[in-house]
């Protein structure tokens, strides 16, 4: 089995930033960069699966400019194999649209049976590429996957994927496949010293356009969709909130409530409950009632 | 027939009502369309929930496109991709606003692709910008600036909202909207994903990110005598379990179930406090909560402040007695059958 990781060279956003008011980009003083954690966690899963079949190999690859080649050795230091550096001045500025198109270009001949994506990036976090890759290479894509087994059937995948509010969907999945795997799905390794001596030994093969084989106006800042016209603080929007005019209906208003666009009226100032146990847990029953929490109503 | 440059919404619903962030994208698609003299369609795709149309009108809709196929019962990207991609390129709107949900954020990209479409994810606001470009903000750098973009495709432009930012606005129960039925071909060969079932979550193990209903302790509930009461009552609620930096100083909670604001920052539909005074460093964790039901015995302790129902009692007593109302009232609903 052949599975390819693509891997992202992060900001840390743990560190605070500044903005450049000419550029209106960050200050690039003393920024420190990363690989993305949910790519870690797909280069594990990568790692493990093949580990688990006892052959395979993993390839990772990157689109970014020369340093991302740090998170390149990174990763073979984790186990993968080999790794692919998508490097030229061609891809400066891509968006999440010309990343995933030229990463999918670089794929393609690879011819193999699972591409991981990270669920989200750290810094921008947009989620996109891995879809762009699945539709430019017309494979199916399963997105915040949260658990990996192989398949009962040859050539298929059985997973979990992230759903709302904690639930999760039991999904099956054909091969190939391109899979976005979320940080959490396991606990990567620590490399050892061994591996850190065997990954120096491993091949990072640098693919310009030329040997990517595709034009300079499909890729970089040519093939965005997307510009990016601002950055600064956050000013927060005001949330619409009002209060629920009589005529509303009921439900209505009730579930306006919930949703936290308006006060429960009454409790939201004064109203301190005082008294015995048995009377204060009828109390709150009857809040918890009023706003549909008792677990009957949740089911 | 067609109306160029209609600002659409997908709408996402789950057990037959409307998902709160889809109202808030009508709201938001209203504004626009009003501004730009234009119309709002909401497409709805399932089976069978032409009911749905309604309140897609009373929270802002002009007309409702209506795809109903059970191959669209139940969401996979490949058929909702394609649904929905044929309609866009059929049809044409400006823009389409889909909900940043775990189904939206695996469906917008995907059909971004295929239309070549640009797609600005996670948005907070959309302004109509010079020429009716469209400005979209979100949060960018782990959340500490806003980045405003543009699209530079031609045609269709895309954006996911996040959920909960907008607000929902005033529904007019008595706006109607044209419904339209949009007919649907799919090949149930072309769906490569299979849908085998759902995992409910469980409150023992869920991240309290992403838990509805939590109930947290701290020193005041510390101690074998007092911790049991708020695990019992997480119990009977179906809630999972958290607590304050104090809760975890004395080992009654992982680190990662600490709330607050070197702790988890949550959001809860409920939220019980009960042993907490209301720290600021606490209560910075729990804004995103809708309810907050504060126990404590101090009448002025500040987490009443940040709470919709107060209750001035001892712990010891009160959750106990909670509890055991909530599994009673359990046990005759399931002697009462099915009703
Ligand atoms: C930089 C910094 C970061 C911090 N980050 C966090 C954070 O992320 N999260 C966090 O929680 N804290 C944080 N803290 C600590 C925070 O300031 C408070 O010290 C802490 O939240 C207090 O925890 P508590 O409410 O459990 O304890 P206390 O403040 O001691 O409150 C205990 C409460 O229990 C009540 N009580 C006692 N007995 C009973 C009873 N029998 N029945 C009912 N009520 C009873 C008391 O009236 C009291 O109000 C931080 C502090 C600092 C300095």
């Amino acid at each position: 089995m052949r599975i390819v990781v693509c891997a992202k060279h992060v900001l840390d956003t743990s560190i605070p930033f500044e903005i450049d008011e000419e550029s209106k980009g960050l200050v690039e003083d003393g920024l420190v960069y990363i690989l993305n954690p949910a790519d870690r966690c797909a280069v594990e899963e990568a790692v493990r699966l093949k580990e688990r079949q006892g052959s395979g190999e993993v390839i990772v690859m990157t689109l970014g400019p020369a340093p991302a080649q740090e998170v390149l050795r990174e990763c073979l230091t984790l186990g993968a194999d080999r790794a692919l550096h998508l490097l030229d001045r061609a891809f400066d500025d891509s968006d999440a649209y010309s990343t995933g198109f030229a990463l999918a270009h670089a794929i393609e001949p690879l011819e193999c049976d699972l591409i991981f994506c990270g669920s989200q990036s750290l810094d921008e976090g947009c989620s996109q590429v891995g879809a762009v890759i699945a539709e430019s290479l017309d494979l199916p894509q399963v997105s915040a996957v949260t658990q990996l087994e192989l398949g009962a059937t040859q050539g298929s995948v059985s997973l979990q994927r992230k759903l709302d509010r904690g639930g999760r969907e039991v999904i099956e999945c054909s091969l190939p496949a391109v899979l976005t795997i979320e940080a959490g799905i396991n606990e990567p390794r620590y490399p050892s010293l061994p591996m850190f001596m065997e990954a120096l030994h491993k091949e990072i093969q640098v693919v310009d356009l030329d040997a990517l084989g595709v034009r300079s106006q499909e890729v970089g800042r040519r093939g965005a969709l997307t510009k990016h016209i601002g950055l600064g603080p956050i000013r927060p929007r005001t949330k619409i909130t009002y209060t629920p005019e009589s005529d509303i209906d009921p439900i209505e208003a009730l579930r306006l409530m919930m949703s936290g666009q308006t006060a429960p009226s009454g409790q939201q100032s004064g109203d301190i409950l005082k008294g015995e146990p048995d009377y204060l847990a009828q109390q709150i029953i009857r809040f918890l009632q009023q706003n549909g929490m008792t677990p009957e109503a949740n089911v | 027939m067609s109306q160029a440059n209609e600002f659409w919404v997908v709408a996402e619903y789950k057990d037959g009502e409307l998902q709160e962030v889809t109202l808030e994208m009508l709201g938001e698609a209203r504004k626009l369309a009003d501004k730009a003299g234009s119309l709002v369609g909401a497409v709805l795709m399932g089976e069978g929930v032409a009911a749905l149309a309604d309140p897609l009108a009373h929270y802002g809709a002009d007309r409702v496109l209506l795809l109903d196929d059970a191959l669209l019962a139940q969401y996979t990207t490949d058929a909702y991709t394609t649904a929905l991609a044929e309609l866009i390129q059929e049809q044409a709107p400006s823009l389409v606003l889909i909900g940043a949900t775990a189904n939206g954020k695996d469906l917008a990209p995907r059909l971004a692709a295929r239309l070549r479409a640009g797609l600005a994810t996670n948005c907070m606001t959309i302004k109509l910008g010079e020429g009716g470009a469209l400005q979209m903000t979100r949060l960018d750098y782990g959340a500490q600036f806003q980045r405003t973009m543009v699209c530079s495709s031609t045609g269709t432009q895309l954006a996911t909202i996040q959920p909960g930012v907008i607000g929902v606005g005033k529904p007019d129960t008595t706006r109607q909207a044209e419904l339209t039925t949009v007919e649907v071909k799919l090949d149930p060969n072309k769906i490569r994903t299979k849908a085998l079932g759902y995992l409910k979550p469980d409150p023992e193990k869920i991240d309290l990110t992403e838990a509805d209903i939590i109930v947290s302790g701290g020193r005041g509930a510390g101690g074998p005598d007092r911790w049991p009461a708020i695990e019992e009552l997480a119990a009977a609620l179906g809630a999972a379990v958290g607590g304050s930096r104090v809760a975890m100083d004395l080992g009654l909670i992982p680190w990662k179930r600490m709330i607050g604001i070197s702790g988890k920052s949550v959001a809860p539909k409920l939220y019980v406090a009960a042993g907490i005074s209301g720290a600021s460093h606490h209560t910075g964790g729990i804004r995103g909560a809708k309810l907050v039901i504060a126990i404590n015995n101090d009448p002025a302790a500040p987490i009443f402040q940040s709470a919709d129902l107060k209750v001035v009692a001892d712990l010891r007593e009160v959750l106990p007695a909670t509890a055991k109302r909530l599994r009673d009232m359990a046990v005759s609903d399931e002697q009462g059958g099915q009703q």
